[in-house]
């Protein structure tokens, strides 16, 4: 009997993650990815657009898998997204991307069972941790190896390119302007980012993708990025997950996207030091103190200085903060690439004092473009 | 009727697991009873369905929708039997020439109709990033099965059955190559006009497409207008 449950809910699995592209084929075969349609503003964002000032370079936010909506994401990512827009000034930081549709679609939104997800949303709220709330975060999983397959990934990024883009257009960001585009992906989110890059970044003007814990694959937005970084814990056993999962991070496919771009110098690895994935000590964690930090910062205050940092650095952000408030985190992009299932408390590696990056990050116009 | 229906599914259940635990029963079964061709038919068929469903990303990009797609499911198991008529035909052959064993048509088709019962799980190609490795490890599977089939038709023992089937493998590759053009030709336009489609959008030509200058600065004056 026993037997005969696991096997059911092993099958049951395995039918949902068959399912999972469907979503995304089913828009694409109904013609929903012509560019010209899907782009379109309506008459009243185009008005509301020029209203809008230039700003100094656009920041979009793309949630992990916790996420149910583009309005609705996990409650420890809002403080966190409030500091983000503090710590950018002149930058616009646009939060409400859904990345696990291609549609920008919440769960909660006009579908099939939305119903369910509204009560799922309800339990969560109560009970975050609730085991109802893994559904989300199993559902969006599986639309995260959807942008990493090949075979699915061109039409998914797509559609997440074109509501990124719509978001974009939304915010007052005028293409001509040529204004930078940075792509904030926080676990899953890192993935979409780096794969929505693909088309994203025929736009003019720099794109840079910042991964937070990310689970990254050799995705082929990395022939077109202009610069990733990716930030990690040492207590962060998930983001390591794609350096296994996805064969073209292993360092025997030099000519993989993810490899190709190691090698280019694209990609620069930060540590943040003991952050965890989830729970107390992640990388929006703001009341949870860093152990041994000189300026006693949250995690999340340290996550968002680095953001802060390497914007700085590329000469994005133009208003930025003191530098004396920013730490520089330890550069280890030359150690290839994290440990895989790197887990424990690692304090002991926190640098005492701040150290300098060891690889040349290029500046916008020195970056490479590949279009 | 409805009873002869009721068991016709409970024969085709008993003939799918039992070749999927590679069960001699099964072998003993359709080598017996030369009406088991309607299971076997059914079991390639549905392996056929399965198999196109689990590859159906080259459906939807090339945006087949709605009757036909289901159409396309439906023909893809009609050419399966086909291509499985003609494999058993071979098999057959480079059995009856290898080990001389008087053995009938019929039951070799059979029973290698009866290796397609793991494809029947086909559906799970679709599964994003272990997809395609599940799709190896069913065919691996039906591998499996063939070879067994064969040793147990022609009494031959693993290497012989081995030798059989690749004996075959050569075989039909050759057959493809030479006088099965035509067929192979005819079954492509019959594809074509069932799909309604070339079929030649692939993943990668969407990408291409959109990711050249041209494609985004169509998305983007798209977003102007």
């Amino acid at each position: 009997m026993i037997t005969l449950l696991i096997l059911g809910a092993v099958l049951l699995l395995f039918a949902a993650a068959a399912l999972a592209p469907l979503e995304s084929l089913s828009w694409w075969a109904g013609g929903g990815a012509t560019p010209v349609e899907k782009a379109t503003l309506t008459e009243e964002e185009i008005a509301k657009e020029a209203a809008i000032p230039d700003a100094d370079f656009y920041l979009l936010y793309l949630s992990g898998i916790g996420a149910i909506s583009g309005t609705s994401i996990p409650d420890e990512e809002y403080p966190f997204l409030e500091g983000l827009a503090k710590k950018l000034p002149g930058g616009k930081v646009i939060t409400d991307i859904y990345p696990y549709s291609v549609t920008n679609n919440g769960l909660t939104s006009n579908r099939m069972f939305s119903g369910v997800w509204r009560q799922i949303e309800k339990m969560r709220l109560k009970n975050p941790n609730s085991v109802m709330a893994l559904i989300v975060n199993l559902r969006n999983v599986f639309q995260l190896f959807v942008s990493a397959d090949r075979r699915y990934g061109p039409v998914y990024n797509l559609g997440i390119a074109n509501e990124t883009y719509r978001g974009l257009l939304r915010n007052g960001y005028r293409p001509e302007s040529g204004r930078p585009i940075v792509i904030l992906g926080w676990s899953g989110g890192g993935q979409i980012a780096i794969g929505s890059v693909t088309y994203l970044a025929a736009l003019p003007g720099p794109i840079y993708v910042i991964s937070v814990g990310g689970m990254l694959s050799d995705d082929v937005g990395f022939d077109k990025v202009d610069h990733l970084w990716h930030l990690y814990g040492t207590a962060d056993p998930v983001q390591a997950l794609g350096g296994v999962f996805f064969a073209g991070r292993w360092p025997i496919l030099p000519q993989s996207p993810w490899n190709e771009a190691m090698a280019n110098g694209k990609i620069d690895i930060m540590c943040l030091g003991p952050y965890s994935h989830n729970g107390k000590g992640n990388y929006f964690d703001m009341n949870e103190k860093l152990p041994n930090d000189k300026r006693q910062r949250s995690y999340g205050e340290k996550t968002l200085d680095t953001i802060a940092y390497i914007l700085t650095q590329q000469d994005v952000l133009k208003q930025p903060l003191p530098l004396s408030n920013v730490d520089k985190p330890v550069d280890v992009s030359h150690f290839i690439d994290p440990p895989p299932l790197l887990v424990g408390n690692a304090t002991d590696d926190l640098p005492s004092a701040p150290v300098e990056a060891s690889t040349t990050v290029p500046t916008p116009g020195e970056a490479d473009r590949d279009n | 009727m409805l009873e002869n229906i009721s068991l016709y599914f409970e024969y085709l259940w008993k003939g799918i697991i039992y070749a999927l635990q590679l069960n001699p029963s099964a072998y003993e079964f359709v080598i017996t009873y030369p009406q088991s061709k309607w299971v076997v038919f059914g079991i390639i068929f549905l392996a056929g369905v399965a198999t196109l469903l689990g590859q159906s990303v080259v459906l939807f990009l090339n945006r087949v929708r709605g009757g036909r797609f289901f159409f396309s499911l439906v023909v893809n198991g009609l050419m399966f039997i086909i291509s499985y008529f003609v494999w058993g035909a071979i098999i057959y052959i480079a059995g009856r020439f290898l080990f001389q064993e008087n053995v009938t048509f019929g039951s070799m088709f059979r029973l290698v109709g009866l290796s397609t019962a793991p494809l029947i799980f086909g559906f799970f190609i679709l599964i994003p990033w272990m997809g395609p490795f599940l799709g190896k490890v069913l065919n691996v599977w039906s591998f499996l099965i063939l070879i067994n089939v064969v040793q147990f038709q022609f009494e031959s023992g693993f290497w012989g059955a081995l030798l059989c089937v690749g004996l075959g493998w050569l075989l039909m590759n050759l057959l493809s190559n030479t006088i099965g053009k035509p067929i192979i030709a005819v079954r492509n336009r019959i594809w074509r006009r069932v799909t309604g489609s070339s079929m030649d959008a692939t993943a990668q030509d969407i990408l291409i497409q959109f990711s050249t200058d041209k494609g985004a600065s169509t998305m983007v004056e798209g977003g102007k207008q």
